[in-house]
Parts: C-alpha cells; sequence; structure tokens
C-alpha cells in the first residue's frame, strides 16, 4: 500500500540485494562448488566476484538507457507493443519458474532439517501462506522486513563462523590449484552468472529507488559484500569438511553443527536453520512480489488483489511439480541455470538498453505511451 | 496437492467476499486463468499424468548445450 510515494533508500536496496544473493547462496553454493573442485573451492568463490561486476556494468547501462523505468517496461518501450510483451513474458516465466526454485529449495531444506515427517505440499501450504500476506502488503513491507532482519542474522553469522575455527584445518586448502584452473573455472560457472546475475533484478524495482543513477555503484558494493560472504562460507566448508563436502547436501549446516562450546552448548545449526527460512522468506517475497507484479504490467491489470492468490497458488503448484526429485533438482541449477539466467537476466537488458540507445526517439515516444499503461507502480 | 490447493481457493473467496473489490474483466479472466494452471499443476502431480516426462524438458534442451559448451571450454 502506498507504493506510489514508497522509496527504497540506497541501503535498503543493498540489504534487500544482498540476501537475494545470500538467501540460498549460503546453502546451495557450496554445493555447487563442490561438484567440481573442494580444495580450491575458496577460489571459485572469489570468482563471484567477476559476475557481480558484470552486472553492476548491465545495471549501470540500463540506468543510464532508462533512469526511472522497471525492466518489464522497458522492454514494451523498446521492443513495441506486439513484440515487447512476448519478451515480457519470457521474463515472466523466468520469474515464475525462479520463484518456484528458491520455495523448492526451502521446501527440500525445511523437510531435511525441521520437517522429516511432513508431506512437501503441507509444507509450501504453510509457506505460501505469509509470503502472500507479504507481498498483498507491498514492496514496503519486504524492504522493511529485510531491514527487519538483518542486525539479527548478520551477527549471528559472524558469531557462528568465528565459533567455528578451532574445527578449522587449514591444510585443508593446500596444495593450491594441484588439478591446474579448470576444475576451478568450471566450478564458479554456477556462482558467477547464475546467482551474481540475480542482482540484476533490481532493474525491475528502479522506479521504486530513491537514487537509480547509483545503481550500478550500489550493485557492485553488494557484489563485492557478498563475495567476502560466500568466501567465508567456503572457508569454513573445505577447512572443517575437507573432501566429504562434495557428499553433504548442506556442507554449510554440517559445518555448523559441529560446534560445541563445554558439554551444553552444541546443535547451534538450529539458530542457522532459523536465519536461513528467514531469508528465504525474504527472497520468496521478493521474487513473488515481481511476478505478480510483472504479470499485472504484461496484463494491463488495475490492481494486484485478483491475481494475488491465484499467483500464489501457479507457483505454489509449480514448486512441487516442476522437479520430481533432488537430483532433478540439483540437475536444473548446474546444467540449465547457467545459461538461462544469463540468457534472461543478462540478455533482456542489454536487449532494452542497445535498442534506446539505437533507436532513441523510439524510447521516447514508448516511455509517453508506457507511463500511461501498466507501471510496476501497484496498489 | 489438489486438496491444499482447493482450501487455498476457498480461503481465496473469503478474502474475495470480505473485501468486496471492483469486479475488473481482465483480472478476472487473469484470476480463473491462473487457477486453472494451478489445478493442472496440482492435477499432474497427484495423477502423475506426465509420467517420467520433464517438465522442464524444454529449458533443458535450450540451456543445457550452451552450458557444457562452456564447462568445456574452460
Amino acid at each position: 500500500m502506498g507504493l506510489m510515494t514508497f522509496q527504497i533508500s540506497r541501503i535498503q536496496m543493498m540489504i534487500l540485494m544482498f540476501w537475494v544473493v545470500m538467501g540460498t547462496g549460503v546453502l546451495t553454493m557450496p554445493l555447487a562448488i563442490a561438484h567440481f573442485t573442494i580444495r580450491d573451492g575458496w577460489i571459485a568463490a572469489l570468482l563471484f566476484f567477476g559476475g557481480s561486476t558484470f552486472a553492476a556494468a548491465i545495471c549501470w547501462l540500463y540506468a543510464k538507457a532508462y533512469p526511472k523505468t522497471s525492466l518489464s517496461d522497458a522492454l514494451v518501450q523498446s521492443l513495441g507493443p506486439y513484440f515487447g510483451p512476448v519478451v515480457v513474458l519470457w521474463f515472466v516465466v523466468w520469474l515464475a519458474i525462479h520463484t518456484a526454485l528458491v520455495s523448492r529449495q526451502l521446501l527440500v531444506f525445511a523437510e531435511i532439517t525441521i520437517l522429516p515427517q511432513t508431506p512437501l505440499p503441507v509444507i509450501a501450504f504453510a509457506f505460501f501462506l505469509p509470503v502472500t500476506y507479504g507481498v498483498s502488503l507491498g514492496l514496503e513491507v519486504i524492504v522493511r522486513f529485510g531491514e527487519f532482519i538483518t542486525p539479527i542474522a548478520l551477527p549471528v553469522s559472524l558469531l557462528l563462523t568465528v565459533l567455528t575455527i578451532p574445527n578449522m584445518h587449514v591444510h585443508l586448502l593446500q596444495p593450491i590449484l594441484a588439478d591446474g584452473w579448470t576444475p576451478v573455472l568450471q566450478a564458479a560457472l554456477q556462482p558467477a552468472v547464475a546467482f551474481a546475475f540475480q542482482l540484476i533484478l533490481v532493474l525491475q524495482i528502479l522506479p521504486h529507488l530513491r537514487h537509480p543513477e547509483t545503481v550500478g555503484r550500489d550493485i557492485f558494493v553488494v557484489g563485492a559484500i557478498s563475495t567476502m560472504a560466500l568466501l567465508a562460507s567456503e572457508v569454513v566448508i573445505i577447512t572443517i569438511l575437507g573432501g566429504s563436502a562434495n557428499y553433504l547436501q548442506y556442507p554449510i549446516l554440517e559445518a555448523v553443527r559441529g560446534i560445541q562450546i563445554g558439554r551444553f552448548i552444541q546443535r547451534l545449526d538450529t539458530l542457522y536453520v532459523m536465519g536461513i527460512v528467514a531469508v528465504i522468506f525474504l527472497k520468496v517475497g521478493l521474487l513473488q512480489y515481481l511476478f505478480v507484479s510483472s504479470l499485472k504490467s504484461v496484463l494491463r491489470l488495475q490492481s494486484l488483489t485478483g491475481i494475488l492468490m491465484p499467483a500464489s497458488a501457479v507457483t505454489g503448484a509449480a514448486t512441487i511439480f516442476l522437479w520430481r526429485d533432488t537430483v532433478s533438482l540439483s540437475h536444473y541449477m548446474i546444467s540449465i541455470t547457467p545459461a538461462y539466467f544469463a540468457f534472461t537476466l543478462g540478455g533482456l537488458p542489454l536487449l532494452a538498453a542497445v535498442v534506446k540507445l539505437i533507436r532513441p526517439q523510439t524510447g521516447q515516444t514508448g516511455q509517453k505511451s508506457g507511463s500511461k499503461k501498466g507501471g510496476l507502480r501497484t496498489t | 496437492m489438489l486438496i491444499a490447493v482447493t482450501i487455498w481457493l476457498a480461503i481465496s473467496i473469503i478474502i474475495w467476499l470480505f473485501a468486496k473489490p471492483k469486479i475488473e474483466v481482465s483480472g478476472t479472466v487473469a484470476s480463473v486463468s491462473l487457477w486453472a494452471i494451478s489445478f493442472a499443476l496440482c492435477a499432474a502431480v497427484d495423477f502423475d499424468w506426465w509420467g517420467t516426462m520433464d517438465p522442464l524438458g524444454w529449458l533443458n534442451a535450450m540451456f543445457a548445450g550452451p552450458t557444457e559448451w562452456i564447462l568445456g571450454k574452460v
């Protein structure tokens, strides 16, 4: 509510995008890296910075071409009233599939760690109720939730990292690059493309940013902070678990589970599970909001209210339907997402920006019509 | 899953009745279409309509090749 007046500050945007990457990143990026290399996984984590810098460059270029326009509106403006909505529909489908993917990752995580006897549809039902309620309240609530959770999650994460130090065996990092660069570069592909390019999603909420002109610089900073966080988690995993990280579904969870202070303080992974559920809730909330608002934009609806519940039903059902098991989920993440995300998240903003630069007069004309019809400014 | 989505629909109808929003034709069409898609997805899971078929096979066909190509090049 009141989104016409609500403007996201730079720090709010950086917090939001940090959790968009690290919400599931801390859970699944180590798994993707361990698929190719264990010992040199920390170098692959550093290469995430390259992908995030490229994402920042795309955001900078896009913001130059469309300083106050969301990605879906920019695509309609640049590609015309017929081809534009088709491309936006591709983006909407991507959002639906990605929301379903992140939700499924949370459902599997919840099933393994805290709800082993509960069927997935029941967990999905319970999870999508608060998500839908959050989305119905608008973008401001999602952003504020990010602000609320960060002062709790960051010190706890830092504390857990410090507490794992006694269990670390630094020699497990050596020898460095014993197998050459090939496995490191292969391991870096998924984080540096599929995860780093998710930062580009900020372009869909560009009209809500108080300072859209600094979006490139801000995303660059978020990328640098995310790289540090990913590097820390990789070092913890490698130095504590070593080669066994390759056989674990959630390596970081096992590393945290090993923390023991005296005889009585242990099983601190409970804190970790609570934090993960909270930040994935934030990520799914944002993705679901972007999905619904993009759908509103492409269908030129007056408000979100009519499609909130059915849109959640679609993503909730797709969460179970699209991946038969965790094997197909891992295959999708490792074999499909790098090229799919590069094409969608990298290609579409570049396409819109390049068309605007080549045909500036078309963009201006479209901007007028686009502001009348279907914007992202909702409810 | 069909039971879950039916309960979801019932909650939605109750909220809709209490909210009494303005009826918008395009919004109603979009809403009904989305409900139909969600029921179809749930039925596909519950009755295993698609057997062992991969629902994301089209994405696999389009993007698994380029990803493999990049992995092979580095």
